[in-house]
């Protein structure tokens, strides 16, 4: 997750421990809400769908749906190839992921000591 | 989603989301035929419960299927479809149909690899993050893949530039999308 270090350039106060909250992140909250949406039933999906329309406009609707449909990709194609941590990445976020609990997620086994 | 049942032969059936009724010629063999029962529970797995995995369940599942190279082309294919189909789901587009298989020979080449960090053996010159060399066993699917993130994400060029915006979300608003989309899988990567 690069939501740090893309705050990291802006004015924005980024918090990605707020992540269901928007995080800081300009119409954060509204972005928050499609994607919550998204696994949701149709009509809830449409309301906020609407929304996300009328205040950021179709393109921008489109391309937060479309990162949405990539994500749900590359979760399934990490967990299911049992894609460890960069260790790069470990190093740098081991406080966020302690903030965060991620190391509390089911899917932590994911992690160089599981091979099968 | 679509969605049909799938007859597992103990009885019970599995609701997946696209038909897998048709003919699928295994790229390994080059036979024709059914989808293996633990391609079936892989895609019905894969598609609806991601964060289950294990890796004794990976292990039995390749097992299950004629190669590793296999496995790594279904669960690229199911991630694929999965892309294609939530975006059609989200802005309620009529779902893609799925293309009948078509015949030939195999193409994949073949690719030195071996099992050092994933569960599944990835190629030994690979040298991107983790998460890219995840399907290094199949270049069409990992082709298909790298298309989709280009797309629907940032192409690669991009990936490294903080500021990258196609003019709509700024980076900063996609990856608060990306970060909570893969919270809600419960993705640890």
């Amino acid at each position: 997750m690069l939501l740090g270090p893309s705050g990291a350039e802006t004015d924005h106060d980024t918090r990605p421990v707020g992540l269901t909250s928007g995080a800081g992140v300009p119409l954060g909250e509204l972005l928050v809400r499609l994607v919550d949406a998204s696994l949701e039933s149709d009509e809830i999906l449409a309301a906020a769908s609407d929304e996300c329309v009328a205040t950021l406009g179709m393109d921008a609707t489109v391309d937060a749906a479309a990162v949405i449909a990539n994500f749900h990709m590359m979760t399934r194609v990490a967990d299911s190839t049992g894609t460890p941590l960069d260790t790069f990445t470990e190093q740098i976020t081991s406080d966020l992921r302690e903030a965060l609990d991620l190391d509390d997620l089911d899917t932590k086994r994911l992690d160089t000591t599981a091979q099968p | 989603m679509r969605s049909c049942s799938i007859d597992r032969g103990d009885g019970a059936a599995l609701v997946i989301w696209q038909p897998l009724n048709w003919p699928v010629t295994h790229t390994s063999t080059g036979v024709t035929g059914p989808l293996p029962a633990a391609g079936v529970e892989a895609v019905w797995r894969l598609t609806n419960h991601p964060g289950t995995l294990t890796p004794e369940w990976s292990a039995q599942t390749v097992d299950g299927l004629p190669s590793a190279e296999y496995y790594v082309e279904l669960v690229g294919i199911v991630a694929v479809m999965n892309a294609v189909d939530r975006l059609a789901s989200i802005l309620d587009l009529e779902l893609l149909p799925a293309r009948d298989p078509e015949p030939g020979e195999r193409t994949r080449p073949s690719i030195p690899s071996s099992v050092s960090s994933h569960w599944v053996p990835t190629a030994l010159d690979a040298t991107d993050a983790n998460v890219l060399k995840a399907l290094a066993l199949s270049p069409a699917v990992e082709a298909m893949r790298t298309r989709i993130g280009a797309t629907h994400y940032i192409p690669a060029e991009g990936r490294a530039d903080m500021n990258w915006s196609r003019g709509t979300l700024d980076r900063h608003q996609i990856e608060l999308v990306a970060g909570v989309t893969s919270k809600h899988n419960q993705c640890f990567y």
